[in-house]
């Protein structure tokens, strides 16, 4: 057995927190860039945003967690930045999903896949939605443009 | 994304910006002269520019100047419209793209609409004047003597 931070493992967590560690740092640190983005994102267009996430397969929760299959990220400004099943944490958080979610290297597996294919969907939906405001607005081009006061 | 003031646009606004900022800058200027007037007239003339206003279907109260939720301030600090209830300034655009307007038919009309309680606003002035210029009309140079 091994004690690591007040809990006996059965097994020797240290290689998969080294394994795993930096992917979800690195999911962390997308988060955060989606986090941004969906804060000052302009009103008007925030529906039409959570029109697309809905269209690519995902569910927009009302407090702000966009979810696929169970596994999701938090878009508002919370301490936990991923959901897997009803449960919520962050990127420094492995060794607690070691400790209460994750009994086999599959179910991480499955989790950081899902939080990534969230993750590529949220990013799908952005690009979706910047080609539709440029169709939108693409008759107000620099040659059209007169002033008409 | 880009940044336009406080929030992320999904599209480049410079070109919209371009043009239409003119548009609600000449619409400003209008408004500006309006809240002269209104700030100025003389007070025995001011219930029935009122009255006119009113006739011309616009709301007047708290020095504004409504049709709907569109209308202009005849503040004497400020130069604001009201756009669906709320007060934006001559420089509203960019806070009109990122509130209101999701196209370019949004933006025209916003500006139909404000276009359209200055011309009820000119039509009222007009009308007063109209009215005042008969109701003198009998004091015509000819006639004027100085009977103290």
């Amino acid at each position: 057995m091994t004690l690591r931070d007040g809990h006996y493992y059965p097994y020797d967590p240290t290689p998969v927190l080294e394994a795993y560690a930096p992917t979800l740092e690195k999911l962390g640190r997308e988060v955060q860039t989606l986090r941004e983005l969906w804060r000052y994102m302009a009103p008007v267009w925030k529906k039409d945003l959570v029109s697309l996430m809905r269209d690519e397969g995902m569910e927009v929760m009302p407090d702000q967690t966009v979810c696929l299959s169970g596994c999701g990220v938090i878009l508002s400004d919370h301490t936990d930045y991923f959901k897997a099943g009803d449960n919520g944490f962050g990127p420094s958080h492995l060794l607690w999903l070691l400790a209460y979610v994750v009994r086999a290297p599959e179910d991480l597996e499955r989790i950081v896949t899902g939080i990534e294919e969230v993750l590529r969907r949220i990013r799908r939906s952005i690009e979706r939605l910047e080609k539709e405001a440029e169709r939108t607005w693409t008759h107000v081009i620099p040659e059209e443009r007169t002033i008409t006061p | 994304m880009i940044r336009v003031g406080d929030y992320l646009l999904p599209y480049d606004p410079a070109p919209v910006i371009e043009k239409y900022e003119p548009i609600f800058e000449h619409l400003a200027q209008e408004v500006d002269q309006f809240r002269e007037v209104w700030d100025g007239i003389a007070p025995l003339w001011r219930p029935r520019l009122k009255e006119l206003l009113t006739e011309e279907g616009l709301e007047i109260q708290n020095n504004e100047a409504l049709a709907g939720k569109y209308g202009i301030e005849l503040s004497r600090s400020y130069i604001r419209f009201i756009i669906d209830e709320d007060f934006y300034g001559p420089d509203c655009i960019p806070r009109l793209l990122a509130r209101k307007a999701r196209c370019p038919e949004d933006l025209d009309h916003i500006a139909e609409r404000l276009r359209d309680v200055i011309q009820r606003f000119r039509r009222a002035v007009d009308r007063m004047k109209e009215e005042a210029a008969r109701t003198w009309s009998l004091t015509a140079i000819e006639e004027r003597k100085i009977t103290p």
